[in-house]
């Protein structure tokens, strides 16, 4: 059940790459054109002074200082940029995922962009309620990480604690609550279920299908690593001449690339597992219409995509 | 293991030649004056966290006229509240650590004191507290003692005390301390009465013709430790059974009575005894020619022991080519708990780290290079650091650059894939980016400007001499400090001593440098200002270019300056110039224009405050590797960041 909903995803991949491409190109898009304010400050102040290609081979902390007490408080327009951008970002993020949803559900072809306009403004009242739950998370989080700093003194404790167990139990929690997340999504999207039902079905998900959770995993791990790997390549570079930049960049990029697809496959397997699950709950309701069908107790409102066989794979 | 077999292998050694008593330096002769002479006798109490005991202390009059005081520091008692010296000027709060919890004061009292060996001649009602540096009337750090009769020039007096010291919770590296898993820790340092140091005519800063001598016995301050007189010390401490004990000198006896041991330890040739004592610690051995190193380790940093003997080791080898011989045969390092880390005794030193420190982070080696040169700046050339603190901890933190960037290259401070940063780096960038005008080196350690300790006495000197090195090439500059420790080793040198032996090591005067830079306030700071060519060829005429490059002094320090311009083909040339000037044009004449113009181009003037602006290149030259290698990290990142929120949300 894990494989096949995992190779569904990959299926969904194959038959859409373009839907990682888009995912891919907006953000890199976005953080280009960001990024061009560091290269307009840094180079007004070191192109021509000289340093420039000992500094491009070498980080230089005395050069870096002059140069960071020169710009000064122009980096800062640089950074506050993200306070802006980062929640739209965010927002972007809710309502492309109940695109992609849409999108990779099913057999038949849909637009991502359908998705985006029918469910976007639902899926980001979702998003709020997680934000919600997020801030609750971290609040929680950090007094068990303070219990557990008063318990385990020392700095033995406190290098379990917080270099260790906190990240894990951090790390932990966020993907519970994405995990919950997603499948509230898909509830939404598939179903059609009011974002209120939405909500709680993705949170009885995660409790109620062990398979979920690995299959969550499963991507995860695949997800980590193409995330970590641009980091790997900056550390190990050591890249001075123009085209030595441009290639670690794009080494980079080719990473990034493969971090979007592997988000198109993971929301695909696990739009396929919900749909596979809902298939089989369904034939103890054989006799009556599939929209009373469902297992919950609400009433959900009728789907357009109702005739559908619901089935991404075989 | 590798150690302790070592360290077995040594103790049985020992007890098979047990009559073999251990030196504690390397010479037969006394190496100091030794003015005083200490013989304490004294027993840790755990739980009240008191050190009590007797002590015989011997002072010889140096001087030719009779003196009729003594003077003793009783710094124990900067920590007996928050109105001592200590306390006010630290703002009850010393590096970080803040004098709070239970139990958290000390103090020590002196419950007896009288002439050696004289019936009733009780000097206990002649004790006086006095405040020599600041007046303050609850500052009980420094008494004076008026005896009933004077000692004669070269005459010795003997004097029995009895004292108390109650250690406080640890603050400034002295105290107690209970670490998580409830076993306790003492470092019993600056806690006995100790003598000031009576200066004769000629010594240090005292005029030769000065009438008498002069006591100098300073309070003690936030930001100053020590200043005494050679001597020897032989001190027998008494702790529990089951502690283990560290402590200047060697040890020399030890018996156990009771549920209590005693061990008796000798240092020569010193001015201060400082020890150790905890259940807790891991003691591992090893040797370096003549210094048997021991490391007392808290057993959850048993992996780093490696580490710390490497450090110290290589410090041991580099001062002792540098500077000259470590005379001792003992090293002790501590690793303490909390507050007690990196501090400076002679022969012990407390280093410092945490559990699991990645080999990156240097913090372990630089503490420990720090504290073990210390020996020879502060230890062995021992100036009076409450008046002169860059004689200290200003040529050690030079050493500590020197030893740290030779061992452990470019990476020395940080060693980061893609970001090193070398102590030479850091300790500039502490100096040339915090205020760099305000306050000078000189300067007596309580007057120096709020927060400028750090800078004034470790950052700044240590760039300033690695300047003065530059300027006068590693060849003089190690003779001047071969010189300064054959002529002051255990003695007081002072900065003008320290400048006398600079002049005379190179031949050249040098109040130019010290006036500006340790006197002085004054800024480095030099830029290239244009590039110009003119191509003065007639037509049909091969090219020939008349080029400027015009400079600026843009702060007050002069310094000679050297300026290298490159041609378009490539070559290069040099031209110097005195520095004075506030705008100066360097004139050439060539077939070639200039394309780059590059003050200091060896980067020998690390107190330039700004380094960026000494170089310049032509419009046609310009490079923007270095904005485009940032800005496609910057978008990396942010593609990161991107990512991440996906994970979020
Ligand atoms: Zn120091």
């Amino acid at each position: 059940m894990i494989l096949s909903s995992f190779s569904a995803g990959i299926n969904a991949l194959r038959k859409r790459p373009g839907l990682a491409v888009l995912l891919y190109v907006l953000d890199l898009a976005l953080a280009f054109v960001l990024s061009l304010g560091v290269l307009l400050l840094i180079n007004e102040e070191v192109a021509q002074s000289g340093f420039a290609p000992d500094f491009a081979a070498q980080f230089d902390f005395t050069v870096w200082m002059d140069f960071s007490e020169q710009v000064g408080d122009a980096f800062f327009p640089i950074v506050g940029q993200l306070l802006w951008v980062i929640p739209l970002w965010l927002m972007w993020k809710a309502v492309a995922h109940v695109g992609l949803v849409h999108a990779l559900r099913g057999d038949a072809i849909r637009p991502f962009w359908d998705g985006v306009g029918r469910f976007g403004l639902r899926a980001m009242l979702l998003a709020l309620m997680y934000v919600v739950m997020l801030v609750m998370a971290v609040v929680g989080l950090g007094l068990v990480i303070w219990i557990l700093n008063q318990l385990w003194g020392g700095e033995v404790g406190i290098f379990w604690v917080n270099f260790v167990l906190a990240p894990i139990l951090v790390v932990s929690v966020f993907a519970v609550l994405d995990l919950m997340h997603d499948y509230s999504r898909i509830a939404l999207v598939v179903d059609e279920q009011a974002v209120r039902d939405a909500f709680g079905t993705g949170i009885r998900w995660a409790f109620q299908h062990g398979q979920a959770s690995w299959l969550y995993l499963l991507w995860f791990v695949v997800a980590a690593v193409l995330w970590l790997l641009p980091f790997g390549f900056d550390f190990a570079a050591t890249e001075a001449t123009a085209l030595g930049m441009w290639v670690l960049f794009l080494v980079q990029q080719a990473a990034m690339l493969g971090r979007s697809a592997a988000t198109v496959g993971w929301i695909g397997s696990e739009t396929a597992f919900y749909e596979t699950i809902r298939l089989r709950e369904m034939p103890l309701y054989a006799d009556v219409d599939e929209e009373e069908a469902a297992p919950w107790s609400y009433e959900p409102p009728p789907s357009p995509d109702a005739d559908d066989p619901g089935l991404a794979m075989a | 293991m590798r150690y302790q077999a070592v360290g077995l292998i040594l103790s049985l050694f020992l007890v098979g030649s047990a009559q073999a008593q251990p030196a504690p330096t390397t010479s037969d002769m006394p190496l100091s004056e030794r003015r005083v002479s200490y013989t304490m006798n004294v027993t840790l109490d755990p739980e009240t966290r008191t050190v009590q005991g007797t002590q015989q202390v011997t002072w010889r009059n140096p001087g030719n006229v009779p003196v009729q005081e003594l003077q003793f520091h009783l710094y124990l008692n900067a920590f007996k509240n928050e109105r001592s010296t200590f306390m006010k000027e630290s703002g009850g709060a010393h590096r970080g650590f803040t004098a709070e919890g239970n139990d958290p004061w000390g103090g020590v009292t002196v419950d007896r004191m009288q002439l050696a060996g004289v019936e009733g001649a009780d000097l206990t009602q002649q004790i006086q507290f006095i405040r020599p540096d600041d007046g303050n009337p609850d500052d009980e750090t420094v008494i004076s003692v008026q005896l009933p009769q004077a000692v004669l020039p070269g005459e010795t007096i003997a004097l029995d005390i009895d004292f108390t010291s109650k250690l406080p919770q640890i603050f400034a590296r002295t105290g107690w301390q209970e670490k998580a898993d409830g076993s306790p820790f003492f470092m019993v340092a600056q806690w006995f009465p100790k003598l000031g140091v009576y200066e004769v005519p000629g010594q240090r800063y005292l005029p030769e013709d000065a009438p008498e001598g002069q006591w100098y016995t300073h309070q003690f301050h936030a930001n100053s430790e020590f200043y005494a007189d050679f001597g020897t010390y032989d001190v027998r401490m008494t702790v529990p059974e089951d502690y283990m004990l560290g402590a200047s000198g060697v040890q020399v006896e030890e018996t156990t009575d009771g549920g209590m041991k005693t061990l008796r330890y000798v240092a020569d040739d010193v001015h201060d005894f400082a020890w150790t004592t905890s259940p807790a610690f891991r003691e591992y051995t090893t040797t370096w020619r003549h210094v048997n190193l021991r490391l007392l380790v808290q057993p959850e940093h048993e992996d780093q022991v490696q580490r710390h003997f490497d450090s110290a080791i290589a410090a041991l080898e580099r001062f002792d080519e540098w500077v000259g011989p470590y005379p001792y045969t003992s090293l002790t390092l501590v690793d303490g708990v909390g507050g007690s880390n990196g501090m400076e005794y002679p022969t012990l030193i407390t280093c410092g780290t945490v559990y699991k420190l990645p080999a990156w982070a240097r913090f372990l080696e630089l503490v420990t290079i720090h504290e073990f040169g210390h020996q020879y700046f502060y230890g062995i050339l021992a100036s009076n650091e409450a008046e002169e603190a860059w004689l200290d901890e200003g040529m050690n933190s030079y050493f500590e650059v020197r030893i740290m960037d030779d061992v452990y290259g470019a990476g020395a401070a940080l060693d980061f894939p893609g970001f090193q940063i070398s102590d030479e780096a850091m300790q500039r960038v502490s100096y040339t980016k915090n205020d760099p005008s305000r306050g000078q080196v000189f300067a007596r350690a309580w007057d120096y400007p709020h927060g400028g300790y750090g800078r004034n006495s470790y950052a700044k000197p240590a760039t300033l001499l690695k300047t003065l090195e530059n300027y006068l090439g590693w060849e003089t500059m190690h003779q001047v400090w071969r010189t300064y420790y054959d002529r002051w080793a255990f003695r007081h040198p002072t900065t003008r001593d320290f400048i006398a032996v600079a002049e005379e090591v190179s031949g050249q005067e040098l109040d130019w440098f010290f006036d500006q830079f340790v006197y002085g306030t004054a800024v480095v700071d030099y830029r290239v200002v244009s590039i110009s060519n003119r191509n003065v060829s007639e037509e049909e005429e091969p090219d020939r270019f008349e080029s400027r490059v015009r400079v600026e002094r843009k702060a007050d320090a002069i310094y000679p300056q050297t300026l290298q311009v490159r041609y378009a083909d490539g070559t290069t040339e040099r031209k110097e110039w005195d520095g004075r000037d506030q705008w100066y044009a360097f004139e050439f004449e060539g077939d070639q224009r200039i394309v780059e113009a590059f003050l200091d181009p060896e980067n020998h003037i690390l107190l330039d405050t700004n380094r960026l602006n000494n170089r310049r290149v032509l419009t046609s030259e310009a490079d923007g590797r270095v904005g485009r290698k940032y800005q496609l990290k910057t978008a990396v990142w942010l593609q990161q960041i991107f990512t991440l929120i996906t994970g979020l949300l």
